[in-house]
């Protein structure tokens, strides 16, 4: 999927697992994995703004928190889906549940 | 209070949804019922008349929560139950079919309903509200490609119904009262402007032109106006405001005043009764008087702190209102308090669609109205959360960076 050493000098990446872009991001100590598309109009996520658990959608500014997806802040209305995180070794694996 | 008490809440939308979960979040052990007369679960209304109906946004995204997530935290949604009667000497609430349902403390998340045309031809079946699901599914299904429709009211929901169907290759024609579409909600300037991109993407407008009659043989195929004037249709959509639902408050001893009386924590004059989201006008810490916010976010956010405030959090509702649209390519957002305001400065280029008007009284901030630019909307939330004095020269310039605010 990637390598823990992809988000060493920038903590949120895009990668594209399976057809879906998904964002991946490094926050403390953990790993989080969501939709890289905004509920709202679709903007880039991992192009946006990361502050704590929060991002921020580089579009019209909608906020989630990584962690769970719940919306922080509209224009989106719809929750934002995750992903869990496994890190093996060197590597970060995303769980696909469908 | 019973050992395990039990807490009511009636409205299963933004407002209500929001408390019952946020309850649950922060360790409320009793019981937990929301009550809706609307069938689907607790959903969002925005993409109402936005994305889902231009039927580009499936139904099941719209809501909140997926059903699981409300047995799983023990939420007992009672859906398509109408209440009929609160009776807080009892408290208790009478539903539609006479059960009679306990509480130990109540939150009223009842929102509003459309208000109603009353004009001749009124009770046609081609004219539309728009507020729950099913009404957006009918204007979507009658309003096809080449057909006419006609738009009463140059409000928000007016504005967003005419870009979606205008978008859908619908023929739109929008009749408002004001000069400018949207002039009391994001002032004349921001609504002349906005009027604009909707008539260059083809939408039609009658301003200062009030409806007298809808005339057709068994529908609405022509609505007249009092200037004489006269236009034809095949459908008509009605968004002329909204009214508080408060009718099963009557007798209740409840006050309320064209919405629920609440103060800064939720709180109605009568114990173990609360309010949130548009059906409260709320007790603002920093404003004289109680204020009332139709938007989304309040819901969210006013149904949140009901739920603290009911687990004797004492935490006061004091927020910046905030909203949006979206109407064709524009993206608006307004972040401020509906005060007077003295002077308006502006920011960036009408033409390029992005730009900022703001709106202040004295050396302060009142309000920001921001076309394709959250940016700005965010510098408004900071400096009216912080009651902070700015310098208008520099909102006007585009040289000086905003976020220098943060
Ligand atoms: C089409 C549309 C588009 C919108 N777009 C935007 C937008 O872009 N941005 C924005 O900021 N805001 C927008 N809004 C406003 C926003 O949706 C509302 O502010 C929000 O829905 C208010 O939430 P609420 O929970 O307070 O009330 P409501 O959403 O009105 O919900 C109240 C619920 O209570 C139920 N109820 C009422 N009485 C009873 C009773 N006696 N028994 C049982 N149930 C009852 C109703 O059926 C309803 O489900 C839009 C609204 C609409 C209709």
């Amino acid at each position: 999927m990637a390598k823990i050493s992809d988000l060493s000098a920038h903590p949120m990446k895009k990668v594209r697992v399976s057809g879906r872009d998904i964002a991946l991001v490094h926050v403390g100590e953990q790993y989080y994995a969501f939709d890289n598309t905004c509920t709202h109009k679709g903007g880039p996520l991992a192009k946006g703004e990361l502050s704590g658990e929060t991002v921020t959608c580089p579009w019209h500014g909608g906020m989630f928190d990584v962690r769970t997806g719940d919306l922080l802040h509209p224009p989106p209305v719809e929750r934002l889906r995750t992903y869990p995180v496994r890190i093996t070794g060197e590597d970060i694996e995303i769980e696909f549940t469908d | 209070m019973s050992k395990t008490p039990t807490f009511v809440i009636l409205g299963s939308s933004t407002a209500g949804a929001f408390a019952a979960v946020t309850l649950r979040k922060e360790g409320f052990a009793g019981r937990v019922i929301l009550i809706g007369e609307e069938k689907e679960i607790p959903y969002a209304r925005p993409p109402l008349s936005k994305q889902y109906l231009q039927r580009e946004r499936e139904r099941e995204r719209l809501h909140l929560w997926p059903n699981e997530f409300y047995s799983e935290r023990k939420i007992e949604l009672r859906l398509g139950a109408r209440a009929r009667r609160v009776i807080p000497r009892e408290k208790e609430i009478e539903m539609e079919n006479g059960e009679r349902l306990r509480f130990d403390h109540l939150l009223i998340a009842t929102g509003m309903a459309p208000r109603r045309l009353a004009l001749p031809g009124s009770d046609l079946p081609n004219i539309f509200y728009l507020r729950t699901l099913e009404d957006s599914d009918r204007i979507a299904e009658a309003c096809q490609p080449g057909s006419r429709a006609v738009i009463i009211g140059g409000g928000f929901i007016g504005m967003e119904v005419a870009a979606s169907l205008r978008q859908k290759q619908v023929d739109v024609a929008v009749i408002h009262r004001d000069k400018v579409a949207l002039e009391r909600a994001i002032g004349i300037e921001a609504g002349r402007i906005l009027t604009e991109y909707h008539r260059q993407e083809g939408v039609n407008f009658y301003p200062e032109a009030e409806a007298s009659e809808i005339e057709g043989n068994g529908r609405a195929e022509r609505l007249h106006l009092r200037s004489g004037h006269s236009v034809e249709c095949d459908n008509v959509i009605v968004g002329i405001g909204a009214t508080p639902r408060i009718e099963t408050l009557e007798g209740s001893g409840i006050e309320t005043n064209n919405g629920i009386l609440v103060d800064e924590f939720c709180r109605t004059n009568i114990e173990g009764i609360s309010a949130a989201g548009d059906v409260a006008h709320f007790r603002h810490p920093r404003i004289h008087g109680r204020i009332h916010v139709e938007h989304w976010d309040n819901a969210r956010l006013h149904g949140i702190a009901a739920a603290n405030n009911m687990l004797g959090r004492h935490i006061p509702y004091s927020p910046v209102p905030f909203f949006w649209s979206d109407q064709f390519d524009v993206n608006i957002q307004y972040a401020g308090f509906p005060l007077e305001w003295s002077k308006s400065v502006h920011r960036g280029s009408t033409e390029e669609q992005s730009f900022s008007a703001f709106m202040l009284g004295g050396n302060k901030l009142v309000a920001g109205v921001c076309f394709n630019r959250w940016k700005d909307r965010r510098v408004c939330e900071k400096l009216l959360s912080q009651d902070a004095t700015v310098d208008p020269a520099k909102l006007r310039d585009e040289e000086f960076d905003l976020e220098g605010f943060l």
